[in-house]
């Protein structure tokens, strides 16, 4: 039946999809890629190092 | 220091993504509002025809939804590595809606997805129709949250800059909802998927006619397309309107960048239909204009003027002299937090501070800037003209395009003379792809027409991008090019396969 098969072949794609959002997930855009920013490393990228400390 | 190529890439892969993304979004919205036209009639007749129509055209919707869901998803990523600044810098107020929106699309549409496929004969006809309402108002209400954000970002009310944490931060949520932008964005990016659904039903049909299969389901399913489609298409360009006027009020020197007006006109501003515009003449070659009507769709008057691009920079200079001194103030309160001088001096000039910001890109002493590089700076408020020129003029035309084909769609069903004319059952099969053209335009003008801004007025795309290497973004750039070719061509091949199957074939008419 045509529905059925529809439907296993939408949970395959399904299951490639996660799977490469998985891989490009953790290839490209996991934790350890991400810059670890603090107010003071936004400070310093949009208004210059400055010797006063803001916390 | 900042790579301009990692800028560069980061824009073209989060505007890849988008504009690919946004082929799936506008077919489920307007599919989802057709399926419940489909099944309501269902419901108010009990012929068995008009719930054969919504379980094919559901079928397809299906197909649609689940290649197309989660490819939004990769934006999200790119936020925390690629536009790190951005994300700090407006999380707290662009984090929201998102936030809604993901509870929205993953509770409210995943959860009636299921029970509309799975739900037919397990419930009451009536039943099943409250489902697949609810799914169309799940869909859409996803668009509302994700315009809201995007609203926000061209024109960010109901947040104040916070120079303790260097953040903006949330004032009013009320005005972040109630954004008129976002409200006009909304509505009129709903009634262009509106009409991409109508137009798909439309086209598949005159191909079933065409190949003169189905004739009582194609004829009856194009009726429903082209009095939906019609009413859709003239929303479009009503609100479309609408939605430029917001942006004349909001986001001038986009408005004069799409008009390719270099210098304000007297009163009432006249509108550019075409015209060949030559960036370094400032000039605009062959133009054919229409007196009044950029006057009225601009500011509704007849004697209040419409900025040009000239004007705009002259008076950008002075905000970005004003945002030196919002820059200077942050400098000495980051250095002493209780300087109530400085505190004084950056709320007198904090609207302007982002035009501070712009000078980033050409010194570090952003205080001691010359006055070339304040030129400079204020030059870079103007988007690229040329792109904006013809995108938009492409975007309009097919948009009455779609009212003309909409409107004789109309006439014919109503006259009952849908098969007689092959001509016109050709040229509505290839009309088909206009609708996401005309989409991906409107995108195009809207978000490249914001430049060189993320938050506009506030922060400068230059600003956002995070510390990353050119090399890195266009890597994952690359995967991404082929995770999305992928998946393109899986989407295609199940469109194509069960639209050939059709309504029997897919065994929906039981």
């Amino acid at each position: 039946m045509a529905v059925r098969r529809l439907r296993r072949e939408i949970i395959a794609a399904l299951a490639a999809k996660t799977l490469a959002l998985v891989f490009l997930y953790a290839l490209f855009f996991s934790p350890s890629h991400q810059p670890p920013l603090t107010s003071q490393s936004v400070a310093a990228h949009l208004a210059g190092e400055t010797p006063g400390d803001i916390r | 220091m900042i790579d301009p190529q990692a800028v560069e890439l980061s824009r073209l892969q989060f505007g890849l993504t988008a504009l690919y993304h946004f082929l799936f979004v506008p077919l489920t919205l307007g599919l989802s509002v057709l399926l419940a036209i489909m099944e309501s009639v269902y419901v108010m007749t009990g012929r068995a025809i008009w719930r054969a129509m919504t379980r094919y055209w559901g079928l397809l919707f299906g197909i649609n939804f689940a290649m197309g869901v989660a490819t939004g998803i990769t934006m999200e990523f790119q936020f925390g590595t690629n536009w790190a600044y951005y994300a700090h810098y407006v999380g707290d107020i662009f984090g929201a809606p998102l936030a809604i929106e993901g509870l929205m699309a993953f509770f409210l549409e995943a959860t009636f997805v299921g029970l509309f496929f799975f739900g037919w004969d397990r419930m009451s006809r009536v039943g099943h129709l409250v489902v697949t309402c609810l799914l169309a108002l799940g869909t859409n209400l996803s668009a509302l949250w994700i315009l809201i954000a995007n609203g926000w970002m061209q024109h960010p009310v109901g947040a104040a800059f916070n120079p303790q944490s260097m953040r903006m931060e949330l004032t009013s949520f009320y005005d972040v909802f109630f954004n008129p932008v976002a409200q006009d964005k909304f509505v009129h990016t709903v009634s262009a998927g509106y009409v991409t659904g109508a137009m798909f039903v439309l086209s598949v049909s005159a191909w079933f006619l065409l190949k003169g299969r189905n004739r009582e389901f194609a004829k009856r399913s194009m009726t429903v397309a082209a009095s939906f489609g019609l009413a859709s298409a003239l929303s479009v360009v009503v609100l479309g309107d609408e939605s430029g006027y917001t942006a004349s009020q909001n986001q001038k020197m986009k408005i004069a960048a799409i008009e390719a007006m270099w210098e304000t006109q007297t009163p009432p501003a006249s509108f550019t239909v075409f015209g060949f515009p030559d960036l370094r003449e400032q000039k605009t070659h062959a133009a054919i204009r229409v007196p009044w009507v950029m006057g009225l769709i601009a500011t509704r008057s007849l004697d209040q003027p419409v900025p040009g691009v000239e004007n705009l920079v002259a008076d950008n200079v002075v905000r970005v002299q004003s945002g030196i001194l919002a820059y200077g103030a942050l400098d000495k309160l980051r250095a002493n937090p209780k300087d109530d001088t400085a505190r004084a001096l950056l709320d007198a000039h904090a609207a302007d501070l982002g035009y501070g910001l712009l000078l980033k890109r050409y010194t570090d002493k952003v205080t001691d800037a010359t006055p070339a590089q304040i030129q400079q700076a204020a030059r870079d408020t103007v988007p690229g003209v040329l792109p904006l020129f013809w995108s938009f003029r492409f975007m309009v035309g097919l948009g009455f395009y779609f009212i003309a084909l909409f409107a004789f769609s109309f006439w014919l069903s109503a006259r009952r003379h849908l098969e007689r004319y092959p001509a016109y059952l050709r040229l509505a099969l290839w009309s088909l792809p206009l609708p996401w053209v005309a989409a991906e335009l409107g995108w195009f003008v809207a978000e490249y027409g914001r430049q060189p801004w993320t938050i506009d007025g506030v922060l400068p795309t230059y600003l956002s991008v995070s510390s990353i290497s050119a090399g890195n973004v266009a890597t994952s750039l690359a995967g991404f090019v082929l995770f999305y070719s992928a998946l393109a061509a899986v989407e295609v091949y199940l469109m194509v396969k069960y639209i050939r199957l059709g309504p029997e074939g897919s065994g929906v008419n039981g």
